[in-house]
């Protein structure tokens, strides 16, 4: 009787954990490793002034509360603001993009931009984004 | 045994994920091009529950993405659709966004809608920047210019703000594959140019497209 209980139990156990087994194995495979290189604010910060950072947000956040000194790139109007990047970007300068923080993907996509389209180097993005930066 | 064993299994998997609001489709593809404005995708929905459902929140994943709903509370078996405006920006290449749906039914989990746009550009150019460092030496760089396989796309010209920086173009495939070079005169001071190739592609709003060189 109570092997037999035993026997029902595994099974039901098992039956539970096939989906589960299946979704992980589908979803380690999709993971792929994050190439682009994030950095702290603190680090950040000790780069000094050798960094140039990049509002990636919409127009009307970086006009409300962009970090002084940072330089406006998004998506919605990149060819229109690609000059000005460049006329602030220097070669000795580290890029560092952000957005407003959490799960914002703005930074990541602008920096993947600079990065393949621009064939620009150090380009980084700031972990945690704005939020973060504002938190230390 | 086995059958009597499985049936509570297949009960609990076969329940909808959203227990009152059944989504017709919750992802939906699109195919665009640069200098499309914007896509808007539709999701339909049906109350398929025995009470009202009403939608307390639509959050959508970035800025670009704007979510509309003709009303907020559905009753039972009455349908209803969410519409997601993706303004397209300058964006390239595959693009995701969501809208993420909250009820206040708290016994299920917020539904996330999926929209994807994928923006090829007929013309792929690589890179958009050359630059040289001030005093460096002054060799030619070469930007690459590559017709989607399926669309030949022609230059039909390439000009220079600045004859400090000259541009010679090469074709390799006419109409497939171009080879740009650009050379400073020198680099003893810092130059700036902006470098137009103007297509012939699409024929009723032939696109050009910039390239970026710097002496810095």
């Amino acid at each position: 009787m109570i092997a037999r209980a035993c026997r029902q139990l595994c099974a039901l156990l098992a039956l539970a954990l096939l989906p589960a087994i299946v979704a992980g194995a589908l979803q380690l495979h999709k993971v792929k490793p994050d190439p682009m290189p994030q950095v702290e604010p603190a680090q950040v910060r000790a780069w000094g002034e050798a960094v140039l950072l990049v509002d990636a947000r919409p127009r009307k956040e970086f006009e409300r509360d962009g970090l002084p000194d940072s330089v406006l790139l998004n998506e919605d109007e990149w060819n229109a603001l690609i000059p000005d990047f460049l006329n602030q970007w220097e070669p000795d300068k580290r890029i560092v993009v952000y957005c407003g923080g959490g799960g914002c993907q703005a930074s990541k996509a602008v920096a993947a931009r600079l990065r393949t389209e621009l064939q620009l180097e150090n380009v980084h993005v700031l972990k945690g984004g704005l939020k973060a930066w504002r938190s230390e | 045994m086995f059958a009597r064993l499985l049936l509570p299994f297949l009960l609990v998997a076969a329940a909808p994920a959203c227990a009152e609001l059944r989504w017709e489709k919750t992802t939906q593809s699109f195919d665009r091009s640069p200098g499309d404005p914007a896509v808007e995708a539709s999701y339909a929905f049906k109350n398929v529950g025995s009470k009202p459902v009403t939608i307390t929140k639509l959050r959508t994943s970035c800025g670009c993405t704007a979510a509309q709903l003709d009303q907020r509370t559905y009753a039972p078996g009455e349908s209803g659709a969410i519409t997601a405006r993706f303004s397209l920006g300058d964006r390239r290449g595959l693009q995701g966004v969501s809208v993420t749906v909250t009820t206040d039914d708290r016994t299920t989990e917020p539904t996330v809608l999926s929209l994807r746009v994928n923006i090829a550009d007929p013309l792929l150019v690589e890179p958009t920047l050359v630059w040289w460092r001030v005093g460096a030496a002054a060799d030619a760089k070469v930007v690459q210019l590559t017709a989607s396989p399926t669309r030949p796309v022609r230059i039909k010209s390439v000009t220079s703000t600045n004859p400090r920086l000259a541009v010679k173009l090469d074709t390799a495939a006419p109409g497939a594959r171009y080879t740009l070079t650009v050379q400073p005169q020198d680099t003893a001071s810092k130059e700036v140019a902006e470098i137009r190739v103007q297509t012939d592609f699409p024929p009723d709003a032939p696109r050009s497209y910039l390239i970026y060189a710097r002496v810095k």
